[in-house]
């Protein structure tokens, strides 16, 4: 079920996200949740978003609760609640069944983003590893010289800006080999670039988008 | 390959500086949303601090500024779980576009009591506008009632606003220094390299040797022909390699033949995965992906990277980036390969194995190798030339015994003979 | 003036990083500490500065116990200059840089002013106090590193791999510094894989394999035995490897080496 395209899952996501907004059928919306949750198990990707969904139906309890409390009526508070998991959770599974790759070439490819800016989306994420370990090796040498992460919180991230400060000079040093060093690999000449991720639709991506465009009007139509 | 009398004036600013900055701050932006501390729920939106300090360090097109905001949305979509996914991809994209106009038009470049206020004030308007867009979204869509949205949502934009502004203050005029530090430091009216007279072989295995800052990395960037936009005038100099003039081609067709590595090769490997990064520059010059699949399979065996590949290069230690730094350039076929310090972070048993796969690759492929290293101890004898700098000046070229004898005898660099060598040189009767 | 008694650490609880370690260092000496990559050195030397601490084991300093101090307690006995400069240098200026230390620790604004000049002074950093020290030469950010470290009056000093990345006149520069630091009564415990500084300059050298101590004695004892050096993965040094193509007796030092040199020509003259 998910070796659909990457431009296939993202229509899932948003056509779901959608048809949430459109409707403000509570049965709609608790089937679409469920759909959800039952494309997570099938995908098999549960155990690896099920405490991120946890953390977002909290959330939305929350988001109940303040509705509730700011004097909205039980329908309204219920329907922004499941609204809001919906939406989050579609892309939540999106993004889980999806490498970067191929979500970074369909919108290259299908949405029509220049690449250097979907390049950009990949290599932010190509330097998050990196830089944690260098964020926690400067509060290791802050510590060797005595540093205590202690005291008010305000007190904190102001301590927090002497972690960036070397972090950002650095990312600022190394911005300029990283240009070079771009335009030595021929970054600035992808023109006929061509993509290793496969983008292009198959016949059955073209049956899933129908059928789940359909099941989406239908669901709010009944509904 | 030949180089002739090399003498220029460096100057800084590549025209993908803006990218790569936005890149490598939006990386840091999106850890710092994962460790940074809160207040009572409120935390900083570092993402857009990141990019307005970009767009003020950069100065970028509308359209560039459009596009970061479009990145740093698809970065927040993609790595928070968000309640409201969506709408970082419209509230960014606005701000940041606005944020472009107003550093563009520097409207707000000036001094308030001889502080520069500018990216106070562009990071609390961007901040402003991002994060009041975002809630608004938020409301409409999740039906917020009005009192909330006015007396919780948007105090606490406001709120993060401000704590943006107090560190946008802070970190912006260090940053910018560091930016422009590059430049003025080298904005003497001095030649960065002069008197270069170079001859390199085909096939040979040349050391390039002096001090940190002696000029090693400006000659080798020059020769790779990076200094389209890193350097400026550059006079009565020419550079071929086979007879091809370095510097009247354009990059692209140099890039085919030579390949750097430079010495933050970590800055150099740009994706997720050993495969990815082989893959980047051959998509780049447009190979189709069985080509590649079948390309990338050779290098890696090359280099011995062979059952890495879905390895993140994250995870890799300092002698396997180098070692997938030197596969990239060979997967394009580079007759010229060009590193620079390539073991200066590696651990000896790392560096030997470097230094004997540079030997293996010269000797199998014959391909051309230029090495710069300031410790002889691990070259000596692999080199066919040795070269010496000095403040910018090519002092000697020739083999290594000529080199040494030469930089012993006139006391350029002779801390870097090794001890061997020094010692057959000062007792000249025995042979080590 | 340390002692750690059968130190035991491990990550991840399956594989011990470190197992029976017990050692001593001693007032005012250099103590070098080698080993393969993943030995565990780097392990035990951020188990001394408190940054990760002992599953099993005790350390005490001064004979006052320190086994579950944390870093920044450790901070004011310790100075620990890590490998690599740029992931310690964090202030806006080579002179707050140096005074970050001092402030932390609580010292008053009169031995700050003092240790500062003290120190720009001991490490020839003087000219640089407002710089920027990421835009520092790397040589320079080295001695920065170990200006910062020294701000604190540590009594031991600990420099991980101090010459990574230093050409070889930076890096005779580094170790002449050591060398007068130490002769100034400072203790220092250095980790290198440069087999040439341990033997021109350690007096007492440590071996890790596998986390546990192999070797603890007089450098000079271990590099005489070459198949022991390098079944330990570490290399012979070239004074020691030169001493022995010359027929020479065994020269720890390049200076060792002109001397005997010059005593065996004089002898044939």
């Amino acid at each position: 079920m998910f070796s659909f395209a990457a431009f296939t899952k993202i229509v899932f996501a948003v056509s779901i996200s959608i048809a949430a907004f459109v409707t403000n059928n509570i049965q709609a919306l608790q089937l679409f949740f469920g759909l959800e949750l039952l494309a997570a198990v099938v995908s098999g990707k549960f155990n690896q978003i099920g405490k991120a969904v946890l953390l977002l139906v909290l959330f939305a309890a929350c988001l109940f609760a303040v509705q509730m409390i700011a004097g909205s009526s039980y329908m309204v508070a219920l329907v922004s609640a499941l609204r809001m998991l919906n939406m989050a959770v579609s892309i939540l599974l999106m993004l889980i069944t999806t490498k970067t790759q191929q979500i970074t070439a369909a919108l290259v490819k299908q949405f029509h983003l220049p690449y250097q800016y979907a390049f950009m989306v990949t290599a932010v994420f190509r330097f998050v590893p990196d830089l944690l370990e260098e964020s926690k090796a400067v509060r290791e040498a802050q510590a060797c010289r005595g540093y205590k992460n202690a005291g008010s919180p305000l007190k904190r991230i102001i301590g927090y800006m002497t972690i960036i400060k070397p972090m950002v000079f650095r990312a600022i040093m190394r911005s300029e080999n990283m240009a070079v060093s771009l335009e030595m690999r021929g970054f600035s000449e992808s023109k006929q670039r061509t993509f290793m991720a496969e983008t292009k639709l198959q016949l059955i991506d073209y049956i899933a988008i129908l059928v789940f465009i359909g099941l989406c009007s239908s669901i709010i139509q009944f509904a | 390959m030949q180089e002739k009398s090399i003498r220029f004036r460096e100057k800084v600013d590549g025209n993908l500086r803006w990218l790569t900055i936005t890149t490598l701050l939006l990386a840091i932006g999106v850890i710092l949303r994962m460790v940074s501390p809160n207040i009572g729920g409120i935390s900083l939106n570092w993402n857009i601090l990141m990019y307005t300090m970009a767009i003020m360090l950069c100065r970028p097109t509308l359209g560039q500024g459009l596009g970061i905001g479009i990145v740093s949305g698809l970065v927040a979509t993609m790595s928070s779980k968000a309640a409201l996914p969506y709408a970082n991809l419209i509230s960014d994209p606005l701000a940041a576009f606005i944020c472009a106009y107003i550093a563009k038009n520097h409207f707000f470049d000036f001094k308030f009591r001889k502080v520069n206020i500018e990216p106070a004030v562009l990071v609390f308007v961007t901040t402003f506008i991002s994060g009041g867009t975002f809630v608004f979204i938020t409301k409409v869509v999740l039906d917020i009632p009005i009192p909330v949205f006015l007396f919780v949502m948007l105090p606490t934009v406001l709120i993060v606003a401000l704590f943006g502004l107090a560190a946008g203050q802070i970190l912006y005029q260090p940053a910018n220094t560091i930016f422009n530090s590059n430049i003025n430091a080298r904005q003497k009216d001095k030649y960065s390299l002069s008197n270069i007279h170079l001859f390199v072989p085909k096939g040979s295995f040349s050391v390039l040797t002096g001090v940190n800052g002696a000029g090693k990395t400006s000659l080798l960037l020059t020769i790779a022909g990076a200094r389209m936009d890193y350097f400026d005038d550059i006079y009565d100099s020419e550079i071929s390699i086979n007879n091809i003039s370095v510097l009247n081609t354009r990059q692209s067709d140099l890039n085919r033949k030579v390949g750097m590595v430079m010495d933050d090769y970590e800055g150099q490997l740009v994706t997720e995965t050993i495969d990815d990064e082989i893959a980047f520059s051959l998509e780049n010059a447009g190979m189709s992906p069985e080509k590649i699949i079948k390309r990338r399979a050779e290098v890696l065996q090359m280099v011995g990277l062979e059952g890495f590949e879905k390895r993140n290069i994250s995870s890799l230690s300092g002698g396997q980036k180098q070692r997938l730094a030197i596969a990239v350039m060979l997967a394009m076929h580079a007759e010229i390969l060009i590193l620079d310090e390539p073991i200066a972070a590696i651990d000896p048993e790392g560096a030997i194995e470097i230094y004997r796969l540079l030997k293996e690759i010269n000797k199998t492929y014959h391909t051309t190798i230029l090495v710069a290293e300031h410790d002889l101890k691990y070259v000596a004898d692999l080199a066919d030339q040795l070269i010496v700098m000095d403040a910018g000046e090519m002092k000697f070229a020739g083999s290594v015994h000529d080199c040494l004898n030469y930089m012993h005898q006139e006391k350029i660099y002779p801390e870097a003979i090794p001890l061997r060598w020094k010692i057959y040189l000062e007792m000249g009767d025995t042979k080590c | 003036m340390l002692k750690l008694k059968d130190i035991a650490f491990s990550y991840d609880r399956k594989h011990k990083t470190l197992t029976d370690i017990s050692l001593t260092i001693r007032q005012g000496e250099i103590i070098a500490l080698a080993g393969r990559n993943g030995s565990g050195k780097t392990t035990l030397t951020r188990l001394i500065m408190g940054l990760i601490n002992a599953d099993a084991g005790s350390i005490k300093m001064n004979g006052q116990d320190v086994t579950n101090c944390q870093a920044a307690d450790m901070a004011k006995h310790i100075g620990y200059v890590f490998q690599n400069p740029d992931r310690q240098l964090f202030a806006s200026t080579v002179r707050e840089e140096i005074i970050y230390g001092p402030m932390q620790l609580g010292f008053t604004k009169k031995e700050i002013e003092l240790q500062l000049e003290v120190v720009l002074e001991a490490t020839d950093l003087t000219a640089f106090a407002e710089w920027a020290p990421q835009t520092l030469p790397r040589g320079i950010k080295q001695r920065l590193s170990i200006a910062s470290a020294l701000a604190a009056q540590p009594q031991l000093l600990i420099l991980d791999e101090p010459t990574t990345g230093q050409d070889c006149r930076e890096r005779t520069k580094l170790l002449r510094l050591m060398r007068k630091l130490n002769l100034e009564g400072l203790t220092i415990l250095i980790v290198s894989h440069d087999m040439d500084i341990i033997a021109e300059h350690a007096k007492t050298m440590i071996v890790l394999e596998n986390g546990k101590i192999k070797f603890n004695g007089a450098p000079k004892e271990l590099f005489a035995n070459e198949k022991k050096t390098v079944e330990l993965g570490l290399e012979v040094p070239e004074a020691v490897r030169i001493s022995h193509d010359l027929g020479l007796d065994i020269c720890m030092t390049p200076a060792d080496i002109y001397q005997k040199m010059q005593g065996r020509r004089d002898l044939h003259v």
